[in-house]
């Protein structure tokens, strides 16, 4: 069984008197443990998949089925439980909370599952040092650079064990070497953790080094192929 | 997540921006504060009158010449009626009654005293041996007048304390004699001390017999008769049976007031609540104040942290967190400010009453009840809105928010 599938997934926006297609009828499986990347240029359509992906947001039609459960139809706490438990998030602008220190940035997730603050503590711990990121624990993100910051953001991600990483242009905001150490974290995580990546990202580059690249366009899946690996 | 971790977050936030929150407690400051203040008096001036009739002394009825038909305050002492209260009805009083267990009978007037080469115009009171049981003011050396002195017209007099001061200069007065409205008078008894009662200085009075004080002030009538009821549950009984024999000796003609004691009270009792009322319009119109500022604060805090929320949501809040993590940030604001003005509200009260012996105002345990659900109240009412605004926001539009 799939870990993600979308069976006729179409998003449609109503902006005043106009429905704008988001996505169009979109049919798309993911197993455990794949690596993939979805690229498309802007406003193709890549970040609202990857919003239902993440349960931030449901299809307007067509069914989500999340190891197997139809997620369509949660309320906001199951929903809420997904996002938590289940799924990781990294953005382009990191989005950590400054008034945080690194550690508590991290711990963000344990917050909302009952995790006293000792254990959460030390999970935020070891999802850093899986992050390859030590002795920055009681930094606040502004005294970080981007690439740390963007590793306090995969160690928040990882740090409930999630199925699948959901990677928003990860790399967007860093330069070229940073974002190869960043690409290649989420590799070694895919591998030893078996933790399934999907990458949504317009650089070609980037989207060279998954081993399944899925390409959209208006709204629509236009390519999904298997791709040699090769190297940044 | 646990609430204790919301209450983390919640201060975390306010100390944020330290200067904001507090200036957006004051209201809530001000008026916990005056609640505190308002209220502490209120229970302050209960307990005052309360000591001050439990000093007159209890079960007390008094019955006044002449038919007031308001209720409360005493009338005029010297007011002039058409039957005047005598000796016999007194007397009436003393053979007949069953519901009370003395009668007393007064008389008050004003007149110079003299001793040595000091002289003194100062409150006369002409009385029988009740008088100190009844009003629970016992001699404090010496006795005071008796039956047999009334009965005699004996010229003997107890005095107060200021009279011992500003006369005696503190020189032991017993078996001295003494001027009172030109008459010698010896001096038998002093009085305990009694303090200010109502702005009269009860301990500036000179006690003599009654008879005696009918024949200087050339009266017939008596001020008052007091009546001391056997209990308290009696009262009632004991009104109404004064009322009938007072009928029987003024030849059925209902001539004559009857005050309880009661009656005082619940005078008392009528301002206190009329002030109470006032201490919560204020206490409403500076909460509503108050919580509009924590509201207003709260909106701004809310767009400040549009992003925040969205990343919240990202990794799992529910809806229900955002609400709760707003709303008891809210309330924290409120609560502080709660505990603020409770603060400023002792302080005041303990200088107060330290500067104030006289008056002091009280403390209720349940004033700390009241500020404390107050200042939860106004969070959580002025909460509710930006909170839900917060928990309603879509998190994709929070996550770009700029």
């Amino acid at each position: 069984m799939a870990l993600i599938e979308l069976k006729n997934v179409s998003k449609i926006y109503h902006l005043g008197s106009e429905d704008v297609i988001a996505l169009n009828n979109i049919n798309l499986k993911i197993e455990k443990g794949e690596f993939i990347s979805i690229i498309g240029p802007s406003g193709s359509g890549k970040s609202t998949l990857m919003h239902i992906l993440g349960c931030l947001e449901s299809p307007t039609k067509g069914d989500y089925f999340f190891d197997g459960v139809n997620v369509k139809d949660f309320g906001d706490s199951r929903l809420a439980y997904m996002r938590n438990r289940r799924i990781g998030f990294v953005f382009q602008n990191y989005n950590l909370l400054p008034q945080f220190n690194v550690l508590s940035n991290v711990a963000l997730p344990l917050l909302y599952c009952g995790i006293g603050s000792k254990e959460r503590n030390r999970m935020a711990a070891e999802a850093l040092r899986s992050a390859n990121l030590t002795h920055r624990n009681r930094h606040r993100p502004g005294e970080l650079s981007g690439g740390e910051r963007q590793r306090v953001a995969i160690a928040r991600a990882i740090v409930n064990n999630p199925d699948i990483i959901l990677a928003d242009e990860p790399t967007g905001n860093l330069d070229q070497k940073v974002g190869k150490e960043i690409i290649s974290l989420f590799k070694g995580l895919n591998k030893e953790k078996n933790v399934t990546v999907v990458l949504v990202t317009h650089d070609l580059n980037v989207a060279a080094m998954a081993r399944r690249i899925v390409r959209i366009l208006d709204g629509e899946i236009i390519e999904d192929k298997e791709n040699n690996i090769g190297t940044l | 997540m646990e609430l204790y971790e919301f209450f983390k977050t919640a201060i975390q936030s306010a100390l944020l921006n330290k200067w904001r929150t507090f200036l957006t407690t004051l209201g809530i400051v001000i008026g916990v504060y005056s609640v505190v203040i308002l209220v502490s008096l209120g229970e302050g001036a209960k307990l005052y009158f309360a000591d001050l009739f439990s000093g007159m002394g209890s079960n007390l009825l008094i019955v006044l010449p002449g038919k007031k038909d308001t209720k409360g305050g005493a009338p005029h002492p010297m007011i002039n009626t058409v039957r005047k209260l005598s000796l016999s009805d007194m007397e009436f009083l003393k053979k007949r009654g069953r519901t009370f267990e003395t009668v007393n009978g007064l008389i008050m007037g004003g007149g110079n005293t003299k001793y040595s080469n000091r002289q003194r115009d100062l409150m006369i009171i002409g009385t029988n041996e009740t008088f100190s049981y009844i009003h629970n003011m016992p001699v404090e050396s010496g006795s005071f007048i008796s039956a047999e002195d009334v009965l005699s017209k004996k010229k003997v007099a107890v005095i107060g304390h200021t009279v011992l001061k500003e006369l005696f200069h503190n020189e032991n007065p017993l078996g001295k004699q003494m001027t009172v409205a030109g008459g010698r008078f010896t001096v038998i008894g002093i009085m305990q001390s009694k303090g200010q009662s109502l702005g009269i200085d009860m301990d500036d009075i000179v006690y003599i017999p009654l008879t005696v004080a009918m024949d200087i002030f050339n009266q017939e009538g008596l001020t008052r008769i007091t009546v001391k009821a056997n209990s308290a549950s009696n009262i009632d009984a004991s009104i109404e049976e004064v009322t009938d024999l007072m009928k029987k000796a003024h030849s059925g003609n209902e001539d004559f007031t009857i005050i309880s004691q009661k009656d005082m009270l619940s005078t008392f009792e009528k301002i206190a609540a009329t002030m109470q009322l006032v201490v919560l319009g204020i206490a409403s119109i500076s909460l509503l104040v108050g919580g509009i500022g924590i509201m207003n604060i709260m909106l701004v805090t809310v767009k400040e942290k549009t992003r925040e929320i969205g990343i919240r949501i990202a990794v799992g809040a529910r809806r229900i967190d955002i609400l709760i993590q707003f709303l008891i940030e809210s309330i924290t604001i409120s609560l502080l400010g709660g505990i603020i003005g409770l603060l400023l509200g002792l302080l005041t009260i303990v200088i107060f009453n330290s500067l104030v012996p006289d008056f002091q105002v009280r403390l209720t345990p349940w004033i700390f009840m009241l500020s404390f659900g107050f200042s939860v109240f106004v969070g959580v009412v002025f909460g509710v809105f930006p909170a839900r605004r917060a928990a309603n926001m879509n998190p994709i539009d929070a996550l770009r928010y700029e």
